[in-house]
């Protein structure tokens, strides 16, 4: 080993580590040094190994280093980064040459505009606005939806897919499962091509530009003082960000969180509050019709998420961690990173709802020939009922049970049928916006968080989205919103 | 400063803070809590502050050139200074300012304050909270 590579520390923590490896005599992938001074910052994967290898020095190692710990006010592993970034900054004052930055380069500028509240909430306010709103909304969800399933797959693949089937099967039973009005390839296939994938694409796209620019970290500086009372931090604002893209994707994706209860905090706002982008793309374009049925669903949303979250951390007991965050230099996007994302990201996403959408419609199919979802359909009639929405639109919530974006472009056809006043439509989306996001979404909550957490949060989730409904409902009449 | 009128140490308003973690209304009430014995105090009306700053200024400012130590959560933002030490014992703490590279002796400057403390150490921006920038000292 060459000794000039090698950080001298001070005498205390020099004396410390010799003593420590004339104890060591078991063979380990790492230099005795590095063990030692391991050891000295107490890392249990190591400590475990060396009680493993050299279990009759253990003890007297064990107390060199609490006698070590003894000498210093602060914890050594503390001590030792101090002296080691002393040495890094002696070594870069050598060989590194600082040109002075030109104060006022753009970079600096928009760094200033974006992390200052009162140009940055501005900002936000617009980056929602063309981002979700104008791209994932009417572009994804309008322009694309619209060619996809209009001038595709109603009028060319719906009817040929119809023909053969009817051709060459002769059962009526085996037509309805792969065609017709339910079928694999008629429902499920069109759901998840023409209407989920575009719009979830859009989102992607937006997400991976955002991601690249280094805009999220500012983003949680933004919002840190919010997410505290809701008893997250800024760190949160990555997977409830995520999260406007695919809930279960977010959920997977909360674990990065600090403590358990942020961890519960978060996916349990996931889970009712933040509508994935394929809901949010249905939604948007359902709604963006009457502007006043928008801004109603928004106002509704973003109260739910805030009271419930504030509820919920004053129940929930624990400790709130701090937020910090490095903030990575602002930079342009390239164009290959974000089309590599977006792919990535559809395929996972494709990979994962389309046996789930086929899954759904199997799953529809058994319940129609068998009668149990006609019965499943009459309990949740009376329901749809009591919020004040037709009896047809059960169908979409029981759908919606299986996923979220699937009940929502159920809506879709129930609107363009004609079957809904604005405020049934109103009702109707912030209902589903609040219900569990998908079966996908649960099964990651109870791999996440345990099975007992996932059904306490259902069991929350799905009286309170029909009661929300049912208020809303309610106060809109009496109120005499769309008289 | 304040000195508690029932056990006689003397805290800060943030310590204060902390005592009242468990509390569910954190900040919403008007005292202020001992984090040694527990006892709470009301609050200074904001009038009666108001009117103490303006007789107290001076001699603010004069202390203030004599004790240059001040930790971040004091700083306004602009400033420049030198780390001088971490005053925490929470090792979670520890950890994420060494991670990002605030260790004591390094030049620091306060580039914003609200909503978040927006710090430069090297050439490394960082975002803390109220929380952990007032353990950081700094020599300006």
């Amino acid at each position: 080993m060459s000794t000039t590579s090698v950080i001298e520390y001070d005498s205390t923590l020099e004396n410390a580590i010799s003593k420590i490896e004339n104890l060591l005599n078991g063979s380990y992938v790492l230099s005795k040094r590095s063990i030692a001074l391991l050891l000295l910052q107490e890392d249990p994967d190591i400590s475990d190994k060396v009680k493993q290898y050299d279990s009759e020095n253990y003890n007297k190692i064990s107390d060199i280093v609490s006698q070590t710990k003894k000498l210093y006010n602060n914890p050594l592993n503390f001590i030792i980064s101090v002296q080691r970034q002393e040495k890094a900054n002696s070594i870069a004052e050598t060989y590194v040459k600082k040109v002075s930055e030109d104060k006022r380069n753009i970079s600096a500028i928009i760094n200033k505009l974006v992390i200052n509240p009162v140009t940055g909430i501005p900002i936000v306010l617009l980056v929602i606005y063309f981002g979700l709103y104008k791209f994932v909304g009417q572009f994804g969800a309008g322009t694309v939806v619209d060619f996809l399933e209009n001038d595709i797959f109603s009028r060319y693949i719906e009817p040929f897919i119809n023909r053969i089937v009817e051709t060459y099967i002769p059962w009526s039973v085996l037509q309805d499962l792969l065609a017709k009005d339910y079928g694999i390839f008629t429902m499920a296939l069109r759901y998840a091509i023409a209407i989920v994938l575009p719009i979830v694409g859009a989102f992607f796209i937006m997400f991976s530009i955002i991601e690249d620019s280094g805009y999220l970290p500012r983003l949680a500086l933004l919002v840190d003082r919010i997410f505290k009372r809701i008893g997250l931090n800024g760190r949160a604002v990555i997977p409830i960000v995520l999260g406007f893209g695919c809930d279960t994707m977010a959920t997977m994706v909360s674990r990065t969180l600090e403590t358990k209860r942020e961890r519960i905090i978060a996916t349990f706002l996931l889970s009712l509050a933040i509508p994935c982008s394929a809901q949010l793309g249905v939604i948007l374009a359902l709604l963006s019709g009457q502007p006043l049925t928008l801004i109603i669903w928004i106002i509704c949303v973003i109260l739910v998420f805030l009271l419930i979250g504030f509820l919920a951390s004053k129940v929930l007991p624990g400790e709130r961690p701090g937020f910090y965050m490095e903030l990575p230099p602002l930079r342009l996007p390239k164009l290959t990173n974000v089309l590599t994302k977006t792919y990535t990201r559809m395929q996972w996403y494709f990979l994962e709802i389309l046996p789930l959408f086929v899954f759904a419609s199997i799953l529809i199919w058994i319940g129609n020939i068998t009668g149990l979802f006609n019965v499943l359909l009459d309990i949740l009639k009376p329901v749809m009922t009591f919020i004040g929405l037709p009896p047809e639109a059960a169908e979409t919530f029981l759908f919606g049970f299986f996923r979220r974006d699937y009940g929502a472009a159920g809506l879709y056809d129930l609107q363009k049928a004609g079957a809904l006043s604005p405020r049934q439509l109103t009702v109707a989306a912030v209902t589903l916006t609040l219900f569990i996001p998908c079966i996908a979404q649960f099964a990651m909550t109870i791999k996440e968080r345990g099975i007992k957490t996932a059904l306490a949060m259902a069991g929350f989730i799905l009286p309170f989205s029909f009661l929300s409904g049912f208020v809303l409902n309610i106060l809109l009449k009496a109120l005499g919103v769309f008289a | 400063m304040i000195k508690c009128s029932f056990c006689g140490t003397e805290f800060d308003e943030n310590d204060s803070v902390k005592a009242c973690a468990g509390c569910p209304m954190s900040k919403a009430c008007n005292k202020l809590k001992c984090p040694n014995c527990g006892y709470e105090a009301l609050k200074e009306p904001k009038l009666i502050r108001l009117i103490k700053g303006l007789f107290s200024s001076k001699r603010d400012v004069q202390c203030s050139s004599e004790n240059k130590k001040k930790n971040l959560s004091q700083m306004k933002s602009g400033d420049t200074g030198i780390i001088q030490s971490i005053m925490t014992n929470d090792s979670s703490i520890l950890k994420k300012l060494m991670c990002m590279g605030i260790l004591p002796g390094a030049s620091l400057s306060l580039l914003q304050t609200f909503p978040a403390y927006v710090v430069q150490v090297g050439f490394t921006h960082v975002a803390i909270d109220k929380d952990i920038a007032s353990v950081i000292i700094v020599e300006t």
